[in-house]
């Protein structure tokens, strides 16, 4: 960004402060707002949700597979339970899974990708990036299940507590997120270490920890934001086709996904509010977390960031240009 | 040429060893005997010890992993638990069901991806092009097997009769019905394809508009049409080729969802009713294969966007990349 030059040809500093804040940016377009008030309503369901609940979600009832009604607002379901209380007790639990999976991709994906970016070109680098892609090499659909499944039939335990479905599910996703952001960081990492700031701690004998966490780290974080909230929405929809499938979250826990193999047992029947209200639920999160994600990008850096530009990356990007408005969408289940 | 696809090749070759790996540690991870549960739980001793050395169980790992990766590379992927059936045989029958859908699907996404794209370019911000920016964003964000319920509560309960929203008919057997049961798994694959597609090829018809030559082009009076038609789409759909190794991951992980919702009989329903049955040889197989067609398309793409764009083709070669 230049300033503004005096006449005498001495360029003014720009005041900072004058830049808007986040949100302003994020606030220019329209559906920006929208995917910011989505989200925000999601995650205010995931915390305020099950205090709400009329019904206990497990009580099972008589009233069994009833339409909408005013003691029922979304209906019951096969086992006379209530599909509203199901539905907020779900909403968490999706949505912990998700943020726990992009918390733990997040995490060890950029530790990963930052170590790499700092090695880059050596075996470790080497090492590392083949991992990531060793694990996209599988589509998500088909490793997340062997791995739920594999791994829950061991008896996994963090001192006496064993680990419970919904941590696994979380777990599971949260392994194949890993080398979206080591990418990201790895590319951004790469990027970093050619400006001048880098080149000046090393020869003041920076260590490689101080370089990671006390340099690079505060000035990777733009990408890596951007992609946490694609990630989330991925998540949502990976939890979802999960447990839909039987192998997630599994009754009598509720989730978008089980609610939704519940209701495709009933779909001819023309229980529509079984389909419904967790379908409108995952569209939204995911749509809201998409929105969140471009205004995200836009906001923090223009250039719209991508996990990096060789040409073994090109294929995995739809469009890395500002003007579309797709996701960075590997990893992306459906 | 040669060194092209040799570049390649060094790199996917390394990715399929370690992907065999992983199949193999997780098949190794999965609880119970696999002698005795592939024996059955009435066979005699001396057919478990049988099939114990046979498939290796009493060597140590790496030479387990040998023996079953040699086995592997020769179509054996070991026997089901279940029905006793070897693995490619299963494989073998769902593939053509799950083929069929995939490709209809990706026909569909590029039939209604790339005209869309390039409409969106040529109109770009008037009504189309917004209207095709908010289809794709739903495309994107509606996870495929929630639009097939939906599509299985309109055609199969408020306007049944119509269109068959469930099982499946072989090709062989009756084409039009088989593309007839094709048609709605397919179309809820490719929706959020489309999306993917159609943006791809907006975002690269814009690039290669604005290229100089096309403004050379224009100044030496050539045609606007023929500018576009001829030279413009031909150099924009090379990216768009970059994109369809990521969409056949779509479709491939997306099969296991849509096979479900619909009823069908396919790869992807075999992965998930064998993983039900614990039958981990037919889990494993099925992943193992999937993965090892992934690999193999990417390859491919990889190779196809080399040959046609000679910048990437020397990156390649050069070892960048």
């Amino acid at each position: 960004m230049s300033g503004k030059s005096t006449s005498d040809g001495v360029r003014e500093p720009v005041d900072a402060l004058k830049r808007p804040s986040i949100l302003a940016r994020m606030a220019r377009r329209p559906i920006s707002v929208l995917g910011l008030i989505g989200a925000v309503a999601v995650l205010l369901l995931t915390v305020v949700g099950p205090y709400v609940a009329p019904y206990d979600p497990a009580m099972v009832s008589t009233a069994r597979l009833r339409p909408p009604s005013p003691e029922h607002w979304m209906g019951t379901e096969s086992l006379g339970r209530d599909v509203f209380s199901r539905f907020l007790y779900g909403t968490r639990v999706s949505m912990l899974v998700s943020l726990g999976a992009v918390a733990l991709g997040l995490v060890i994906g950029t530790l990963l990708g930052m170590l790499a970016g700092l090695k880059a070109g050596t075996f470790w680098d080497t090492v590392i990036m083949r991992s990531m892609d060793v694990i996209l090499a599988f589509p998500l659909l088909v490793i997340v299940p062997v791995l739920i499944g594999v791994l829950g039939t061991q008896e996994l335990y963090v001192g006496p507590f064993r680990i419970s479905n919904i941590v696994l599910v979380g777990l599971a996703i949260g392994a194949v997120k890993i080398p979206l952001f080591a990418r990201v960081a790895r590319a951004s990492v790469l990027a970093e270490t050619q400006e001048e700031y880098i080149v000046a701690a090393r020869s003041f004998g920076a260590g490689t920890r101080t370089l990671l966490f006390g340099n690079l780290l505060p000035n990777i974080q733009a990408p890596l934001i951007v992609q946490a909230a694609f990630g989330l929405a991925t998540a949502i929809t990976a939890e979802a086709a999960v447990s839909f499938l039987g192998l997630g979250v599994q009754p009598p826990d509720a989730s978008w996904g089980n609610m939704l193999a519940d209701a495709r047992r009933f779909l001819i029947a023309g229980a529509w509010w079984l389909v419904l209200f967790p379908s409108v639920a995952v569209a939204v999160a995911v749509l809201a977390f998409n929105l969140l994600g471009d205004a995200l990008r836009d906001a923090l850096d223009p250039h719209a960031w991508s996990a990096g530009g060789a040409p073994e990356d090109a294929h995995a990007h739809a469009g890395s240009l500002a003007d579309t408005a797709i996701p960075d969408l590997e990893g992306s289940p459906v | 040429m040669l060194r092209l696809l040799v570049s390649r090749l060094a790199l996917a070759v390394p990715v399929l060893i370690l992907v065999s790996v992983v199949a193999f540690f997780l098949l190794r991870l999965a609880p119970g005997d696999p002698a005795q549960l592939q024996a059955g739980p009435d066979a005699a001793p001396e057919v478990v010890q049988a099939i114990r050395r046979e498939l290796a169980l009493d060597q140590p790992m790496p030479v387990q992993y040998l023996a079953w990766a040699a086995r592997a590379l020769r179509g054996d992927l070991g026997v089901s638990y279940s029905s006793k059936q070897p693995v490619t045989t299963l494989i073998g029958e769902r593939l053509p069901v799950t083929a069929q859908i995939g490709a209809v699907a990706l026909l569909l996404s590029i039939a209604v991806g790339v005209p869309l794209g390039i409409v969106s370019a040529l109109q770009r911000d008037r009504p189309v092009d917004q209207a095709a920016r908010v289809v794709s964003l739903f495309g994107i964000s509606v996870p495929n097997f929630v639009i097939g319920m939906l599509m299985v509560l309109l055609f199969g309960w408020s306007i049944p009769g119509i269109l068959p929203y469930e099982g499946f008919v072989p090709f062989s057997q009756d084409p039009l019905a088989s593309l007839g049961h094709s048609l709605l798994p397919a179309v809820a694959l490719a929706l959020a394809q489309v999306g993917i597609i159609s943006r791809m090829t907006r975002s690269s018809m814009l690039d290669v508009i604005g290229q100089e030559y096309i403004a050379a082009g224009r100044a030496f009076g050539v045609a606007e049409s023929e500018l576009i038609w001829r030279d413009a789409l031909r150099n924009a759909l090379v990216p768009v080729l970059t994109v369809l190794g990521l969409i056949t991951g779509f479709l491939l992980g997306g099969a296991v969802v849509i096979e479900n919702v619909f009823g069908i009989a396919g790869l992807g329903r075999l992965l998930v009713e064998s993983f039900a049955q614990r039958d981990y040889p037919v889990t494993i197989g099925v992943m193992l294969f999937v993965a090892v067609v992934f690999v193999v398309v990417n390859l491919v793409v990889d190779i196809l966007y080399g040959v046609v764009n000679p910048r990437i083709r020397a990156g390649y070669t050069a070892g960048r990349g």
